[in-house]
């Protein structure tokens, strides 16, 4: 290391190319890793010492092209563009490697030094491909070094085919097109004005120009230059009629062409057929209708998880709790500071009893099945259902994701294309029952009134996304995109992996939302220590009892609830002055349903409404909130008046 | 450029994805619709000419699941996008 910062090593790559996995086998367990395009969605920054020299790397999220289409690519983007890479590393399935190529092509373009890690060598054998890497390398003028990032295969090899590399200092150099093309190139490139901002190189910006979407660079390009987009447009012009096809498609079919040219030229047909096995599950996982009935399944290992280990172990993790509780209580008398360190035991129980039992077990489930390649097939399954309600089979992942905990959900929205799908996405998150609500409605419901009331429970809550998807939808009049979705080959999840993407979401957790959490109990904590809560139940007892019918002890369990929402039942039991097993002596049976149904569609928790106000901003959070309050009020009164 | 541009740039020739056979070889002759969709098509390994296979279509209107030949890559396509995409092969009368 002789400089006042560590060079940046960029690891860039298609959407499962296995990029997350190569990082993380290079830098340790903090990139996320995903079968499912688009899942690691902010970038990850690691320092390593590799040979006694530090790096900085730099995991950024899968981006198809330089030309980003959604969020997580913008994110992609601005990195290469703006960190200056000191190398950037790009990740390729040699199983697809032509499709692959297209974006390593473009990266050639930027100019930067760059090595080419061949992934998944062994996947492309199981295809009847042999890739001669040696060959590739030669052809593209960069280093290129087979790897199988999941075993770790080739690892050292690339790191120092890097180190190497970066030594050197020299970049890689651009591989030309068809003549009229670069004609075209050439001319734009050298009508460049001297302080035009440029970046990569001036070739790379040439090209930007004419392929980038029109609208966003044209509106500043002829505001500052109007003669270079008159130019602009002129070559656009000149390209499309000499070709038929609109500017960017020329430029992207010039790729095409050459990633064909070399990926046929470096690789050997060595038999003619395609790996089976994967072939013969695939046709049974989307199915038509065996597919279904699989897709079910997944569902009910959510119910068992929850069901089997997540009630048992939040029970072992709450019992000490309560106890030291209770002892404090007695040692402590009842001043401020008993009520500022139960609300803060309560804060801290109320993580505990939700991140071990329920968000480890429910997270890594959903690493396994997104690892598998599985979300991306229930996609498939799902599109129909999900365009009755204005969305499309994309939005499906983030669904199940927060049936484990709404919070990382919406981060996972990223992914999707268009702003409005996200956003709509985002809105109906909050409405899908989070491992805290379920086991609200497992431990009211289920245990009092039996299984099949909760099932029911959930069936119309299900109906409920979907019905306020309809309806939200009639207000998003923009057209959903459609989808387009990569089905990526089946993948044997690896532990390492999995183990690591849940450790990144719950880590997630602990930063952002425990806080939070912690926060909100000490608030309602001194509430009661000041007597607020008798003030809110009175005030509230119009909307509690009157609209609701239920005791007006349970205003503020009910109100400001989201405090704490994953301790509603402890802060009812607290509310009524009973245990669990002697609820129905306070409560009717209807009183019950009532209660569940509001705790389950009032405002989810204060966690869920920060990440929406950070991720969609405030208008729509605003939004949120309003919507889950209404939705609560009507649906629990109107299940006062059926019952 | 505005989707009819597009369309007319494309020589409309052959018939939309969704009408074509299941796992028939097939080949892209063009891609109707605006900028976006063309794109996001290309990005994937979709361009003109490439050799396309219909694997199988899910149920209800779902969408339909493409592999494209060319590169070995699989893609679903909702219906919407499927109907943009004009190929020309296999059993013309199918």
């Amino acid at each position: 290391m002789n400089g006042p910062r560590p060079p940046v090593v960029i690891f860039v790559g298609q959407p499962n190319s296995g990029k997350s996995t190569l990082f993380n086998a290079i830098a340790g367990p903090k990139a996320q890793t995903s079968n499912f395009p688009g899942t690691s969605v902010a970038h990850t920054h690691s320092e390593v010492t590799v040979e006694g020299r530090l790096l900085t790397v730099i995991d950024l999220p899968g981006t198809y092209s330089l030309c980003p289409a959604d969020a997580a690519e913008k994110v992609a983007l601005s990195h290469i563009f703006s960190e200056k890479p000191d190398l950037i590393v790009n990740v390729v399935d040699a199983s697809a490697l032509n499709r692959h190529l297209e974006l390593t092509l473009e990266l050639l373009e930027l100019g930067a030094p760059m090595v080419v890690a061949l992934n998944m060598i062994d996947l492309a054998e199981r295809k009847g491909v042999d890739v001669d890497s040696a060959k590739l390398a030669a052809l593209l003028g960069v280093p290129v070094v087979a790897t199988i990032a999941a075993h770790g295969r080739g690892v050292m090899e690339l790191l120092e085919a890097a180190l190497a590399t970066m030594d050197r200092e020299a970049g890689a150099r651009t591989l030309s097109w068809s003549e009229p093309v670069e004609d075209k190139v050439r001319r734009l490139e050298e009508a460049l004005p001297a302080d035009f901002p440029i970046v990569g190189n001036r070739r790379f910006t040439a090209i930007k120009l004419i392929e980038m979407a029109s609208p966003a660079c044209g509106e500043v390009l002829g505001e500052v230059e109007p003669d270079l987009l008159r130019l602009v447009e002129a070559l656009r012009a000149e390209l499309e009629s000499a070709r038929g096809a609109p500017a960017y498609e020329v430029i992207a079919a010039e790729r095409h062409h050459l990633a064909m040219k070399l990926s046929e030229e470096a690789s050997r047909v060595t038999r003619g057929q395609r790996l089976t096995w994967d072939t013969k599950v695939d046709a049974v996982l989307m199915h038509p209708v065996l597919g279904y009935f699989i897709l079910a399944a997944v569902f009910v290992a959510f119910f068992v998880i929850i069901f089997r280990i997540g009630s048992p172990l939040e029970t072992l993790v709450l019992k000490p709790l309560e106890a030291l509780r209770g002892s404090l209580a007695g040692r402590m008398g009842v001043g401020l500071l008993h009520s500022l360190v139960e609300g803060l035991i309560q804060g801290i129980g109320g993580g505990l009893a939700i991140v071990f039992p329920y968000l480890i077990p429910l997270l890594f489930l959903t690493a396994i099945l997104e690892d598998l390649g599985y979300l991306a097939r229930a996609g498939f399954l799902l599109d129909a259902f999900m365009h009755r309600i204005g969305l499309h089979g994309k939005s499906v992942s983030p669904f199940i994701l927060g049936f484990g905990c709404n919070v990382p959900a919406i981060v996972s929205t990223r992914m999707l294309e268009s702003h409005r799908d996200r956003v709509l996405t985002s809105l109906l998150i909050p409405f899908i029952p989070c491992s805290a609500r379920t086991t609200i409605i497992l431990a009211l419901v289920a245990f009092y009134l039996g299984p099949f009331w909760a099932l029911g429970f959930y069936a119309f809550n299900i109906f409920l996304v979907a019905f306020l998807g309809w309806v939200l939808s009639l207000f998003f009049k923009e057209p959903s995109p459609g989808l387009i979705l990569e089905i990526p080959s089946l993948r044997m999840p690896t532990l390492r992996n999995v183990a690591r993407k849940t450790w990144l979401h719950i880590a997630f957790f602990i930063r952002f939302a425990w806080p939070l959490l912690i926060g909100g109990s000490v608030v309602l904590s001194l509430l009661t220590h000041f007597g607020a809560d008798r003030l809110i139940n009175a005030a509230l007892a119009p909307l509690v009892e009157r609209l609701l019918g239920l005791p007006h002890e349970l205003g503020v369990t009910l109100v400001f609830g989201f405090l704490r929402k994953e301790l509603s039942l402890i802060m009812m039991l607290q509310a009524l002055g009973v245990d669990y097993q002697s609820v129905m002596t306070a409560i009717s049976r209807e009183q019950l349903v009532v209660f569940t149904v509001f705790v389950s569609f009032f405002i989810p928790c204060l966690s869920t409404c920060a990440i929406l106000w950070r991720e969609i901003g405030r208008k729509y959070a605003v939004l949120s909130v309003g919507l889950s309050v209404t939705v609560a009020i009507v649906l629990s009164w109107l299940v006062r008046l059926v019952l | 450029m505005s989707k009819d541009d597009a369309s007319t740039v494309e020589r409309s020739a052959g018939r939309r994805l969704t009408e074509a056979p299941l796992n028939t070889p097939l080949r892209i002759v063009g891609i109707l619709g605006g900028e976006s969709v063309r794109r996001r098509l290309l990005a994937l390994g979709f361009h003109r000419n490439d050799l396309i296979q219909l694997e199988s279509q899910a149920i209800l209107s779902g969408p339909l699941l493409v592999r494209n030949l060319t590169c070995d890559i699989r893609v679903a396509l909702g219906r919407g996008v499927a109907q943009k995409v004009l190929v020309e092969g296999g059993d013309e009368r199918a």
